[in-house]
């Protein structure tokens, strides 16, 4: 990589506060580091402040009334703290938002065009793209989105930000309410592209031993604050203070249940 | 095979049938507008004018409402500024009607841009109180302006010529306006094939979403305001040329829900639901005076202009409770009966 040279962050978040026009204060003093190519995990309970971390990163905060009282997000060293979310994703950050983010009124083609809108004309890939990496959303492109169902909705938007190439993913609860064995095709489905094309990944997610099988390293989130880092392996074997954090009595031995 | 059910609107070219099928229907549309006036008498080339006049007023208000989700009443206040811009370019430098159309769409922006601005914090029934509220400012304004540039009984505009030439009669006023109407339907269906169009959708269907695949919200909220406004405006010169005049009294919130009437019956978001909208909503009072002729004005139809009010109260109630796709939408299950059963 033509980079290397130069060791740099491609995503960096310092000491980030961020609170709601609601009052509620959901980030205190949050420091996080994404890599070219990386793949790392923001895990935590309910309220951690994990989805506040994503919105705030891919610029969506104004949408949800928060605002970023303190701290710098940077962007290959360039400060996009307060970007809109379409300039965020000119920059090559795109986000698979909670809920999946697909338009159900509109056929699996037009969400997929959707995105492109944001592309400069010659460098904007065929639709078709999408098709090759889950070829059910070929054989269902003319369907509602609406009427895909919850796997096949989430491949859906996987495939539309991996459309625009971009340089970070961040995937925001991607396998929540599905079965184990579609999360694990569509991450499998993300993490063969992404390793192909250099994307990293910012994963946030509250099942914690999935995620810890994906990523590289992860963040653990708690009350708004970061409480434990580390590589995977790292965070399996921490103690009991860590796992108690993530609602999980052993995590060590978490991983065998699955 | 699974059924394709995508929004007309939204053009797919892997299906060229459709495409040849809506140019067929677009050529026999343009036959009958044009063949119109010189098959029938004067009387329905004057109903038909009106009617084509709304289309030209409810298809903007539909792309706004219907396709990008913001509810409005300001449209009897854009036709007033339309209308009255129109007229001061006319009288002051005595400019020909495309120009006076150009200089009110300008306008109409510009004051679409600021009525929209509360769209990006507000929505539903708060977002139609802003825009009730804007209503009655721009009305008040015209009415200052009206009673300090043309008097108390407002602007008198002269019969139209364009180039010399007088098109003034009732057959080439309804060309002209026919002509504007076709032009605002074929700028409103190109928006909606194209990119624009599916960030229109995307944006009334889930801010979050639209945001997420680079839209800006509000760049696109604040642009469909500014176009629909701007288009609504020209059609008002043209209005206040076709009525020979313009006065604040006109310009009513009755006014304005009458187009909102027109898409809620013909159908949200769809262009051929604002025609259907604007001829029925148009042939109402039509229908309702020949009744009253037809049965010697007798009981409820010695008050025609009461009745219309009841019966446009009681369809559109009607509608939003058992048609919420309106008219087009029982021409679409009829199409698609035709297509399966053939």
């Amino acid at each position: 990589m033509a980079g290397d040279v130069v060791e740099q962050q491609f995503l960096s978040v310092r000491d980030l506060d961020v609170a709601y026009a609601s009052g509620a204060h959901a980030l205190r003093g949050v420091s996080i580091e994404v890599g070219a190519g990386e793949r790392v995990g923001i895990v935590g309970a309910n309220g951690a402040g994990k989805t506040t971390v994503a919105r705030a990163v891919t610029g969506l905060s104004a949408v949800f009334r928060a605002t970023v009282r303190q701290g710098r997000i940077s962007l290959a060293g360039k400060d996009t703290t307060r970007w809109p979310a379409w300039r965020v994703l000119a920059a090559g950050v795109v986000t698979i938002p909670e809920g999946r983010g697909v338009i159900s009124n509109m056929t699996v083609e037009d969400n997929l065009r959707l995105v492109l809108a944001a592309i400069p004309r010659r460098r904007r890939p065929a639709v078709t793209e999408a098709y090759t990496m889950y070829p059910v959303l070929g054989e269902r492109r003319r369907a509602m989105a609406g009427l895909l169902s919850g796997g096949e909705q989430q491949m859906l938007a996987v495939a539309r930000a991996l459309l625009v190439r971009p340089r970070l993913i961040v995937a925001d609860e991607l396998s929540l309410g599905l079965a184990p064995r579609i999360v694990t095709e569509i991450l499998d489905g993300l993490a063969a592209r992404a390793a192909n094309e250099g994307t990293a990944v910012l994963l946030i997610e509250q099942a914690v031993v999935m995620s810890l099988r994906f990523v590289d390293r992860a963040y653990v989130l708690d009350q708004g604050t970061v409480v434990a880092q580390g590589t995977s392996d790292e965070l399996r074997q921490a103690g009991d203070t860590t796992a108690r954090y993530l609602g999980v009595a052993d995590l060590s031995r978490a991983e065998e249940l699955l | 095979m699974t059924q394709s059910i995508a929004p007309p609107h939204l053009a797919d070219p892997a299906q060229p049938r459709a495409g040849v099928r809506r140019t067929g229907l677009a050529v026999l549309a343009v036959a009958i507008v044009v063949a119109l006036p010189l098959v029938v008498s004067p009387y329905w080339t004057t109903v038909a004018t009106n009617a084509v006049l709304a289309f030209a007023i409810a298809a903007p208000l539909n792309l706004l409402t219907g396709n990008a989700g913001q509810f409005s009443l300001g449209n009897a206040a854009f036709l007033v500024v339309g209308a009255y811009t129109g007229a001061f370019v006319t009288f002051t430098f005595d400019m020909e009607l495309p120009i006076a159309m150009l200089v009110a769409a300008a306008a109409g922006a510009l004051v679409g841009f600021i009525v929209g601005l509360p769209s990006l914090r507000l929505r539903g029934a708060y977002l139609l109180m802003s825009t009730l509220a804007a209503h009655y400012i721009l009305v008040f304004a015209a009415l200052k302006f009206q009673t300090s540039q043309f008097g108390a009984a407002g602007a008198i505009f002269p019969p139209l010529r364009v180039a010399g030439v007088d098109l003034s009669g009732d057959r080439s006023m309804y060309f002209v306006i026919a002509a504007f109407a076709a032009l605002i339907g074929l700028i409103i269906t190109n928006i909606m094939r194209s990119g624009h169009g599916r960030a229109i959708e995307a944006v009334k269907a889930r801010d979050v979403a639209a945001a997420a695949c680079g839209i800006s919200v509000a760049r696109t909220k604040l642009w469909v305001w500014s176009l629909s406004s701007a288009m609504i405006a020209a059609a008002g010169v043209l209005q206040a040329y076709y009525l020979g005049s313009a006065s604040v009294e006109f310009y009513t919130l009755n006014l304005a829900i009458t187009y909102v009437a027109m898409i809620l019956v013909g159908g949200l978001g769809s262009l051929g639901g604002s025609l259907l909208g604007a001829c029925f909503v148009t042939l109402v009072p039509v229908v309702v005076n020949h009744l009253s002729e037809a049965y010697g004005g007798g009981g409820v139809l010695a008050h025609p202009h009461e009745l219309q009010t009841v019966i446009y109260g009681l369809i559109i109630i009607a509608f939003v409770l058992l048609k919420p796709d309106g008219l087009i939408g029982f021409v679409r299950s009829a199409a698609r009966r035709l297509r399966n059963g053939g």
